[in-house]
């Protein structure tokens, strides 16, 4: 009975700890401003502390003012290159870092892939449907040197087909086995594509990744993402 | 006979020793617990696979989750159960509904809260199932999960507060 009941009061105590915790959600990609006000209401509610912004040009000064009105949630902006030939890549690079936060490239060829691991001004190379094949292991192992971190957009989650979940499954195999980097976000259009951290949690560990890993991937390594670079 | 201030004295004498005995086994066993503890915080796998193992062992119970309906318009609660079964189905097929213990025990329409009963195994799976209802109908809906309970009555007296 008192074990039943100290098992509980461990439960409610995980739950407040969890929404203590500094939560990321490092993309969110937004093109109306009241989407925007209701993705950052929700966004609070769910317990995130930081969103990464991915918005069009005129976007983003909008951006610079919900910043300052909004304090509870930090607004980064990001850009995400979608690429196969390297030196579109590179021309696109030059100066990026004066205008954003964190910058993300989805590589469609394994020349990318390699540019993308190795370059300090990319922070995050995006594994999902189109690219997940050219994340391989000496790409992992390249990242882990050279402390970039992988991201997996979760909304893909809903869409993968069998083969593309069994290929996300071995992925993530790897990437626990080097424990490379790893950031979970969830690239959301609208706020009713966010996902709860437990949603997060329930979802990946039955995909095979270690609890552990999966609160590293919303909470410090986003963090030193978002600090050292 | 013994005096009493000698008595007094002696005993002081003897609880110093103990004292400090005790207080040197308790330095060295630090040393061992401190091992433990980093080799835990290092490597929390290790403290995940124990406490995995400790959980297999375990006695399936009851847990109920709290939730709320984030969304677009009401939902009825047949829509609502009929598009979870549905997602638990399609990730773990129709066996999967009995290991989950899954039911949805209740439903507030007007307030959109509800409970949901699993087991202790399998309650955290079924949060993450819940991540994947995002669509009921025509109306974008997200579940998010408030507290889990060991029983009924603290789990209705969460959806009232």
């Amino acid at each position: 009975m008192y074990l039943k009941r100290i098992y509980v009061i461990y439960l409610e105590v995980k739950l407040k700890v969890v929404s203590k915790l500094e939560l990321f959600d490092l993309w969110v990609r937004i093109e109306d401003r009241d989407v925007l006000i209701e993705l950052i209401s929700i966004a609070k509610k769910l317990g995130y502390t930081a969103l990464g912004v991915e918005c069009s040009k005129n976007c983003s000064q909008v951006l610079e003012e919900f910043s300052e009105h909004f304090k509870d949630v930090r607004l980064l902006k990001r850009i995400t290159i979608v690429s196969s030939n390297e030196l579109e890549v590179k021309r696109s690079l030059r100066g990026i870092k004066l205008k954003y936060d964190i910058v993300a490239v989805k590589p469609l060829s394994y020349q990318v892939a390699r540019l993308a691991a190795r370059d300090g001004r990319i922070d995050l190379v995006i594994a999902d449907k189109e690219s997940l094949r050219f994340i391989d292991l000496s790409e992992i192992r390249l990242l882990e040197k050279f402390r970039g971190a992988i991201e997996i957009p979760l909304n893909q989650l809903l869409i993968l087909n069998e083969m593309l979940l069994s290929r996300l499954i071995r992925r993530l195999r790897l990437i626990t086995r080097y424990d490379a980097p790893l950031i979970l976000s969830s690239g959301a259009r609208s706020p009713y594509e966010l996902w709860h951290p437990l949603h997060i949690v329930g979802i990946m560990t039955t995909l095979g990744l270690p609890e552990s890993k999966v609160w590293e991937a919303l909470t410090t390594t986003p963090k030193n993402l978002v600090v050292t670079r | 006979m013994i005096h009493l201030e000698t008595l007094v004295l002696l005993l002081l004498f003897l609880s110093i020793i103990i004292g400090g005995i005790a207080l040197v086994i308790a330095i060295r066993s630090m040393k061992y617990i401190n091992l433990i503890l980093s080799t835990l915080v290092k490597y929390p796998r290790i403290f995940e696979r124990i406490s995995r193992r400790i959980e297999a062992k375990k006695k399936i119970k009851k847990r109920y989750i709290v939730f709320e309906v984030l969304g677009q318009g009401n939902i009825n609660m047949n829509e609502l159960d009929n598009e979870i079964r549905k997602n638990i189905v399609a990730l773990l097929g129709r066996k999967g509904i009995v290991e989950v213990g899954y039911k949805l025990v209740f439903y507030d329409e007007s307030k959109c809260k509800g409970i949901i009963r699993s087991n202790n195994r399998a309650y955290k799976f079924l949060i993450g199932i819940l991540g994947l209802v995002r669509k009921i109908g025509n109306k974008n809906i997200l579940i998010v999960p408030i507290s889990i309970h060991g029983t009924l009555k603290k789990a209705y007296e969460k959806i009232g507060e």
